[in-house]
């Protein structure tokens, strides 16, 4: 091989590692994330270690999610049966809460994810 | 100078794989129909083939959230309310091979699952979006609709694609049995797409084909009484895994707990069971044998299993006590400590 031919096939080698770490390895954010989810709305992800109050607008109004201390859990939410309120702290990876009338769901994103779906 | 034309199309093609890779991997998509949640999640295939079948597979379920709704006024209330009437109806293939299906179900589970008695989910309040506040329905008003005995026998089905009902109490409400009928539609429209790789979960309840690359897809069970998961199954390729629990819809009244789940038998929520899993090639199979299971009991879950056909059952009782036939025991795993005691069935092969 020509010199040239080493450089080629060196740059390859760097950008197939550089791929590999890019897409393979596990996400950068230190700590657990949070997907929230409104319908017809791009998905927020958010670390579970930043207090932080989120207002989602859904179909019947705002809903109000707080993230404090590691958790996170639906504050306020204009549905009539308040299920999502009643499902409390959620911290753990897979944890889910869902305010069904109001289309917003609220996941706990580990970094490995345990399971594929969770069967209820 | 051309084998620095071969280094450089080595380089392209490294880069095209591991792009293909990423863009190949897995694609989650959350729809809201049938009043809840619909997840999507397709491996292996590529981002633009995956959006496409979800995009077709929402509007269908979409279509059949409005064809077997069972309250919001459409084709569904339409047939319910002239089969009430005593007409005579004309209905497509499809959809009466899917009643008919239905009939053959609900016959199998000795009526435990039945769906003519929409008029005793009404009345409970469960036709609705929102969770019934109460108050439960009066012993006389559930008499009422339980001595009419409306079944899925009632149903006569003649020839030229004809149905007819003979009880006028009659009220079908399809419930789940829809969601395992969309599960199939889905699939199908995935497999159109060579999407070979998939879950698609309607409200918790899945099928899943393939597998999740090197390794077979992994669902968690949910636990009954706190969040997470109290157990987990890894699925073969074409599998499907089905709960009913009572902790799914329910409403409080004067303290006192009412769950979605009613015993046709008599006409109160079903008592003894919290939850109860089947796995199965077949959604509608799994679907109506996990309820009709529930609602049979502690003490007959092994019966209906058997009479069901069902050979992976997993039932956790109101102590929450462990019941489980052989095949699932040795498929399920533990997700709580200490391990729980499995009740293994001696009578369900």
């Amino acid at each position: 091989m020509k010199s040239g031919d080493y450089l080629i096939v060196t740059l390859a080698a760097i950008m197939l590692i550089a791929l590999y770490v890019n897409m393979w390895s596990a996400p950068q954010q230190a700590g657990d994330r949070v997907r929230i989810v409104a319908e017809g709305s791009e998905p927020i992800i958010a670390p579970l270690d930043r207090d932080h109050v989120y207002r989602i607008h859904g179909r019947l109004g705002d809903s109000v999610i707080e993230i404090h201390q590691g958790r996170i859990h639906f504050a306020s939410s204009p549905c009539p049966g308040k299920q999502c309120i009643h499902a409390g702290w959620l911290e753990r990876d897979g944890d889910f809460a869902a305010c069904l009338p109001n289309g917003i769901t609220v996941t706990v994103l580990g970094r490995n994810p345990r399971f594929d779906a969770i069967n209820f | 100078m051309m084998r620095i034309c071969h280094g450089a199309v080595l380089a392209l093609a490294v880069i095209g794989l591991a792009a293909c890779g990423r863009n190949a991997g897995e694609h989650s998509y959350r729809l809201f129909v049938f009043g809840t949640l619909v997840d999507i999640t397709t491996y292996d295939a590529q981002r633009e083939r995956s959006d496409r079948a979800v995009q077709q597979i929402e509007a269908a379920m979409q279509q059949i959230d409005h064809d077997w709704h069972a309250w919001r006024p459409g084709p569904f209330t339409e047939l319910n309310a002239r089969l009430a009437a005593g007409e005579t109806v004309t209905l497509d293939t499809v959809a009466l091979g899917q009643i008919r299906r239905a009939a053959q179900l609900s016959a199998t589970s000795h009526d435990l699952f039945n769906p003519a008695i929409g008029k005793l989910i009404a009345v409970w309040g469960f036709h609705n979006d929102d969770a019934p506040s109460g108050p439960p329905p009066t012993p006389p008003q559930i008499y009422a609709l339980l001595s009419a005995r409306p079944t899925m026998k009632d149903l006569v089905f003649g020839d030229g694609n004809t149905l007819r009902s003979t009880n006028p109490s009659l009220q079908l409400d399809f419930g789940g049995y829809t969601k395992a009928l969309a599960i199939d539609t889905a699939i199908a429209i995935l497999q159109r797409h060579k999407i070979h790789n998939a879950i698609v979960n309607i409200g918790g309840d899945m099928r899943t084909i393939g597998r999740h690359g090197l390794r077979h897809w992994r669902i968690g069970i949910r636990h009954p009484q706190q969040p997470g998961a109290i157990a987990s199954i890894e699925t073969a390729d074409d599998e499907c895994i089905f709960t009913s629990g009572t902790y799914e819809r329910y409403f409080e009244y004067q303290g006192q707990t009412y769950h979605h789940l009613i015993d046709p038998r008599n006409g109160q929520p079903a008592r003894g069971v919290l939850s109860v899993t089947v796995l199965h090639k077949d959604p509608a199979v799994a679907e109506t044998a996990a309820k009709a299971i529930l609602i049979a009991g502690v003490s007959q879950w092994q019966y209906l299993a058997r009479e069901m056909g069902v050979k992976q059952v997993l039932v956790i009782d109101q102590n929450m006590q462990f019941h489980a036939t052989a095949q699932m025991a040795s498929r399920v795993k533990f997700e709580i400590t200490p391990t729980p005691d499995l009740n293994i069935s001696k009578t369900v092969p």
